[in-house]
This record gives C-alpha cells, structure tokens and sequence, in this order.
C-alpha cells in the first residue's frame, strides 16, 4: 500500500498561536505529523487547526486524530472552518473533541430537493443558549431558497459532548 | 445474549446446512434484553417457508421500512434464493432494476482516493458533495479493508487486483468491493459492529498497531444494506446499498439489515465462475 501522505500541512505561527491548515485527506499517515505536534505543542498557548480544505478523514485518520487530541494536551486546540463530515465524525465518534478542544466554526449543510442542489454556510459557533435558534433554518442564494439538511440538535451535538 | 456460536447451532438446527443467513434486524438493536429477538433470520434457500416463519415469529416487530422498503430487502433475499452461487460474479446485479455493474479493477496498491473519485466521477458526483459523504466513507473503508487482506495474504495467493463494483438505481447505490484474501469470517465483522453498537465509537478503536477497528461499522452505519461473503476460493466481496437522497444524519438512523453468505464451498466444490 501506498504511505504517501495524503495530504498537506502549512504552519504558521502568530502570538503563540500554532496555526495549521491541512490539505487533502487524513488517515493513518497523520500518526507522523501528530508525533512532531506533540513535541512543539508545550511552546504555544493554542493550537488552532484550519480544516476548510481538508476533504476527509477515514477510520485510521480517526484514529490518529484522537491520538493527536491526548498527545498535545492540554495545550487548547481550536477547530476552524470544519467541514460538514469532520461534524459528523465529532458527533459520532466523541473522542474526537476533549476538553481541551473548541469549534470556532463549522459549515451547515442547506438543501433544495426540488432542484437537487446543496450548500454549506460557515458558522460562527457561538456557546449561547440561543445559538440553535438563531441558526437560520432556511436561507436563499441567486434566487433559490435552500433548507436546512441537518437536525440542529443533532448536528451540534458536540456542544453538548464539550459541556 | 446468544453467543456467535449459539446462532450458530441455530443456523444449522433450521437449515440442515448453513449455506445464506440474514439478519433483517439491524445489528446496533442487540441488547441483553431483546437478544434473543436477534435471532439471525435463517434461509437455506430450499424453503420460502423457513423466510417467513422466521420474520413472522421472530423479527416482525423489529423490522422498518428505510429508504429501502422492508419489501425490497425480501425480494433481494428471494432473488438470491435462486441465484445465490452467482454472488461472486461481477456481473451479478445487486439492484434488480439497474441499468448495468459497473466493475473497476485496480492493483491492490491503487490510492483509495483516486479510487473514490473514479466512482464519483463515473456516478457524475461531486467529491464536496455533503449527501455523497457516505458512500465515500463507503469506498474508503471497504477498500481499505480490501488493500489490508491482500497485502497480508499476498504471499499466499494472487490477491493483486481488486474490483470495485457500482450500481445505480434511481438514488439508490449498490458499491461491493471484492478482493482475492477471503479470509474474513462473518463472525469477526459481527462482532466488530455489535462492540461498537454496545460500547460506542471512541471506545471501540483499537490503539495498537494496524486499523482502528472502525471502519465497518462506520460504513454499517452510513449503509442501509450490508451483505456480506468471505471464502478462500473465490475472495471476499463486501457489498453495501445505501441512498444518495438523504444527509448522513438520516442515514444512521435508518435500519439496517445484515446479510452472510457462507459455505458456497460445499454447493460448487472448488469451482467458482
């Protein structure tokens, strides 16, 4: 089997702030880069992980993951633009979010079944107890009115795991 | 609960032999107290009766329509009645009413990525697609879990190429994917799914070395049909059917049913076709 990386990293440092964006996709080849993250995460204050263009996550990615979360604690870890699998992976698979771990923000799936059509908002994820309600539950772009294509109460259920 | 072992024996009290066996319940339902509920669901293929007598006593009250009525999950199960020794046929078709299997072969070192958008793109899916999110998870896990046994097997027989097997009807996907090892035994798939059902994900994912011991039951989770055959002689084909009409939340909390077939060796010799 092929152990080329899958995907991408770039790192930037602001504030002692450790900014990473992965690329690509994660799987058990994470387990390299977790290592050397473990062993620069005690020098910052946060970690905060970029994931717009991650594009999935498999079981071994999972795996690795959850080894990353403990390895790095308890330096805070800071999830940004996750996508709307990387959502449902945190919901289902709860080890994947610790204490030390925040949503910043997250896409939300909308659908129009009539024209067969979907799009993700970004969300701010804000820990409030209106933030479920003010999520619009429809919203219209060029035109189309689009629903949205998740249960909020199940689609944040990582809320609840940090709680 | 009923040991493995225990259906098992039941198995093989019903039917003489144990050639197919069906759980039309979903697995993620097995609990100490509706255990026995559980029964597998038995055919040998020779009585329709034994089809009915099974669903009627045993599971009737366990078993819902999904996006794949219950209806259909039966005629598939009839269809094999007659044709089940065709399973391992590439051309068997999974959803009676598809326009053709589309069958992709790749050497088992194939990136799975590469793989998954080569369905996609035949599928005219786009890879960002939230709805299709599934059946990616689908075709990463079971060809993953394909490159693992042929890798592992690989000085023992020819397990170079695996095939990757697409369906489609209406909104519905058939995906099977069948490598050369064949050395799977349903019980460990059952186990696997039945852990993760009673301990959840986190605590089912093994630390060592090697996979996580999750990847089927995510993708048992994302499907609605799991069906199932691993022996030396003719490989491991999983398959999965699953709808591209509902968002992945819907999907998991569909039921599912769980298919085996087991022992074709004893009905074809050691002749596959």
């Amino acid at each position: 089997m092929s152990d080329q990386s899958p995907f991408k990293v770039k790192i930037a440092n602001e504030n002692k702030k450790l900014i990473i964006s992965i690329q690509g996709f994660i799987d058990k080849n994470f387990f390299n880069f977790a290592a050397e993250l473990a062993k620069l995460s005690p020098k910052f204050d946060m970690i905060v992980f970029e994931l717009a263009e991650l594009t999935h996550i498999d079981s071994s990615g999972i795996k690795e993951w959850i080894r990353m979360i403990e390895s790095v604690k308890p330096t805070p870890i800071a999830l940004k633009h996750c996508p709307v699998f990387f959502v449902n992976q945190l919901n289902m698979v709860d080890g994947m979010m610790t204490f030390n771990t925040q949503v910043e923000s997250c896409f939300v799936p909308y659908f129009n079944e009539e024209l067969d059509k979907e799009i993700s908002m970004l969300v701010p994820v804000v820990k409030s107890d209106n933030f479920l309600t003010s999520l619009q539950s429809q919203i219209e772009r060029d035109g189309v009115v689009y629903n949205i294509d998740v249960v909020k109460e199940k689609y944040f259920k990582f809320l609840r795991i940090l709680n | 609960m009923n040991s493995l072992q225990e259906r098992k024996n039941l198995a093989e009290v019903v039917c003489g032999k144990m050639v197919f066996f069906s759980c039309i319940c979903d697995v993620r339902d097995y609990t100490p107290t509706n255990a026995k509920l559980s029964v597998l669901c038995v055919s040998d293929f020779t009585s329709d009766q034994i089809i009915r007598t099974s669903i009627n006593s045993k599971l009737k009250h366990i078993i819902q329509d999904g996006r794949q009525s219950l209806a259909e999950k039966l005629a598939f199960i009839k269809r094999l009645d007659s044709s089940y020794m065709e399973f391992y046929k590439n051309n068997f078709k999974i959803l009676p009413e598809s326009v053709e299997v589309k069958e992709f072969r790749f050497d088992r070192l194939y990136p799975k990525n590469k793989v998954c958008e080569q369905v996609f793109e035949y599928l005219g899916l786009k890879m960002n697609s939230n709805r299709a999110q599934p059946l990616k998870m689908c075709i990463y896990e079971l060809y993953m879990n394909a490159q693992f046994a042929s890798e592992k097997f690989k000085e023992q027989k020819d397990t170079t190429m695996i095939s990757v097997l697409v369906e489609k009807q209406g909104k519905l996907i058939s995906l099977s994917v069948h490598d050369h090892a064949g050395q799977l035994p349903f019980e460990r798939v059952l186990n696997k799914l039945e852990k993760t059902a009673e301990l959840g994900f986190s605590d089912s994912i093994y630390m060592g070395n090697g996979g996580a011991g999750i990847g089927l039951s995510l993708v048992y989770n994302y499907s609605e049909t799991f069906i199932m055959a691993s022996d030396i002689m003719a490989g491991t084909k999983m398959t999965v059917i699953l709808p591209l009409d509902q968002n992945p939340e819907m999907l998991i909390s569909n039921p599912k049913s769980f298919h085996v077939i087991q022992n074709l060796i004893k009905f074809k010799g050691n002749s596959y076709v």
